[in-house]
């Protein structure tokens, strides 16, 4: 049933929103149901970017009256910039891989590419949720205030840069520099690490499955406890991704007061 | 050519006939700011769009971070900003910054009053509501960024980390996610302090930064007797426009020096500089009974008052009107500079 409804969600979206829109209809009197899509108006975006550039993208949103339900965004091809500002749509599908800086300043959503990311993606995100299918290069999630950003691939170099408290999950390996000057937030790494991982970590907390090339005197391993557990565990079931909290390692500042 | 000091001006009635019927007005001479020139991508940042209270169209280009840096409170805030509107000299910094978080809707009105830079560390998230009530968006990239958020004693005295950008090829996307975000009509600057001047903003302007804010002079508590000069204004000025002029780009050049007079500020823009930061002079102009209170800007608090809260501030604009009546005369004058120069 799950997946059911996983796959409609990946699938049809637009036949989803008006399922939705069904069942309000089916529950609610005619007045009530017109009185709902007056205020709430859905709106729909379809942009291919091979007519388009993400200037102009940016502006439709801008221009919208009403909740932006669903952006449909096709032939990114590895553009720079895509997504950039997107805030309060409900969900963004990107089709193809995309270039640097891509869903930058994101929030309040739910964003999936389904090809790989390139420098800096998800830069300043604050909330909801982006999923990348494919690799991320470097300096994923780089200074990340909220929401969660989840890698089924692997990710480059200074992955987690700056973090000030989103979390970000990758399933397969980082580069070196992993949770550069990590302020607040969650580095979770499936794989393995490159060198120095931790470096200038003040804050925040780095969960590792595998194996790290060298760690950074910045941090040190601490016992994987029980809210450890349950914290990998939410963020993996978030990020859809089949791993328990038991396997991991816990990584923390040296520097921390107690 | 030296800066000229203030024994250098003479008398209107010195100057030829010729050299009188060649003087253009200051709206015509300084570069073509006055005339509404596009900057950057089109969107006055540090110019002026109201007449002064002088009953002329002259337009000083002039910005301040005073409101920004100084700490002032909420009212004081307020009152500096009505005081400098009338003069539209356009200011640095956050809205939400020194702490008006919740700005009334009477505060709120004194932000829109005149055109403000927002200025954004490097490792700082980019925030795009920030970005939307201003006009230009300013980088800094000078200083050591401090960690704002230390958890222990040792960590808030390390030096953050500029880790954000790695390597500086990055900086040209940084600049084009900046535009992005600010929908595609603010002008980008930098806020530099020079060290190769002519290295580096060539490479700044490569980068595609609409106007760079060259940091000349760094004052300590705001007062102009105790600044450090970190390059020479002359050598700066002169090797920034260079630069400028052999990329073939519209990049402005802003400076922030220890200028405390209008004569020093027409020479630089008559050097090619587009807007002069005025912090130093209205530090500079400040009465001794405040400013022997204390020695920051923020001591003009220190007497204030919400029934008296015309009093403290009442000296700025009589400052300004004096600086741009000064800048006038150098403009009417500067038709026979070199003449006056060789007497």
């Amino acid at each position: 049933m799950a997946r059911n409804s996983e796959w409609i969600r990946q699938n049809e979206p637009t036949r989803l929103t008006s399922r939705v829109n069904a069942f309000i209809a089916a529950r609610c009197s005619p007045l009530v149901v017109a009185l709902i899509m007056e205020n709430h108006p859905e709106i729909t975006h379809h942009f291919d970017l091979e007519t388009t550039i993400p200037l102009e993208m940016l502006a439709a949103l801008r221009q919208s009256q009403g909740v932006v339900s669903l952006v449909n965004i096709v032939n990114a091809n590895g553009q720079d910039f895509i997504g950039c500002g997107f805030r309060e749509v409900t969900e963004t599908i990107v089709k193809g891989s995309i270039g640097d800086f891509g869903l930058c300043s994101f929030g309040d959503g739910e964003c999936k590419i389904s090809g790989s990311v390139g420098d800096f993606f998800g830069h300043s995100i604050s909330s909801g949720v982006l999923v990348v299918r494919g690799n991320a290069k470097h300096s994923l999630g780089a200074l990340g205030a909220g929401g969660l950003i989840s890698v089924y691939g692997d990710a480059g170099n200074r992955a987690g840069v700056g973090l000030q408290g989103a979390d970000i999950v990758v399933r397969g390996s980082v580069g070196s520099l992993a949770g550069l000057g990590m302020q607040s937030g969650t580095l979770i790494v499936g794989g393995s690490a490159g060198k120095d991982l931790g470096k200038g970590l003040s804050g925040g907390t780095i969960y590792i499955r595998g194996e790290a090339e060298s760690i950074s005197p910045d941090i040190e391993e601490q016992r994987l406890r029980e809210p450890d557990r349950l914290k990998i565990g939410m963020l993996m079931l978030k990020s859809n991704i089949s791993l328990t909290g038991k396997e991991f390692r816990v990584f923390r500042s040296t520097h921390i007061e107690t | 050519m030296s800066l000229p000091s203030n024994s250098d001006s003479k008398p209107a009635k010195s100057l030829t006939q010729q050299a009188i019927q060649s003087c253009e007005p200051l709206v015509s001479r300084i570069d073509s700011l006055g005339r509404g020139i596009e900057f950057g991508t089109g969107i006055e940042c540090h110019l002026f769009a109201k007449k002064s209270d002088l009953g002329s169209t002259q337009y000083p280009p002039f910005f301040t971070r005073l409101t920004s840096d100084a700490g002032l409170a909420v009212q004081i805030k307020r009152q500096l900003l009505a005081e400098l509107s009338p003069f539209g000299v356009a200011w640095v910094g956050d809205a939400m910054s020194s702490g008006d978080r919740k700005p009334d809707e009477s505060a709120e009105e004194s932000f829109r009053l005149l055109p403000r830079i927002a200025s954004l560390q490097l490792d700082e998230p980019l925030d795009v509501a920030l970005f939307e009530q201003a006009a230009a968006i300013e980088l800094q990239l000078c200083g050591i960024p401090f960690q704002s958020f230390a958890n222990s004693r040792r960590a808030r005295w390390t030096p953050g980390l500029p880790v954000e950008i790695a390597e500086f090829e990055q900086l040209e996307k940084r600049v084009g996610v900046l535009r992005v975000l600010s929908g595609g009509k603010r002008p980008i600057g930098a806020l530099v302090s020079p060290a190769v001047v002519y290295e580096d903003v060539r490479f700044l302007i490569d980068s595609g930064f609409d106007f760079l804010t060259l940091l000349v002079d760094v004052q300590f508590g705001m007062s102009s007797k105790s600044s450090l000069r970190l390059a020479s204004l002359e050598a700066t000025i002169e090797q920034s426009v260079k630069a400028v002029e052999d990329s073939g780009a519209n990049t402005k050049i802003l400076v922030s020096a220890n200028l405390l007079d209008g004569l020093h500020m027409f020479r630089c823009l008559q050097m090619g500089v587009s807007a002069i930061s005025i912090d130093a002079f209205l530090v500079n102009s400040k009465p001794k009974e405040i400013a022997a209170a204390k020695e920051t800007f923020g001591s003009v608090l220190s007497a204030y008052t919400p029934s008296s809260a015309s009093a403290p501030m009442a000296w700025v604009r009589s400052a300004l009107t004096h600086l741009i009546e000064e800048l006038n005369d150098c403009a009417t004058y500067a038709g026979d500079w070199s003449a006056m120069s060789d007497k």
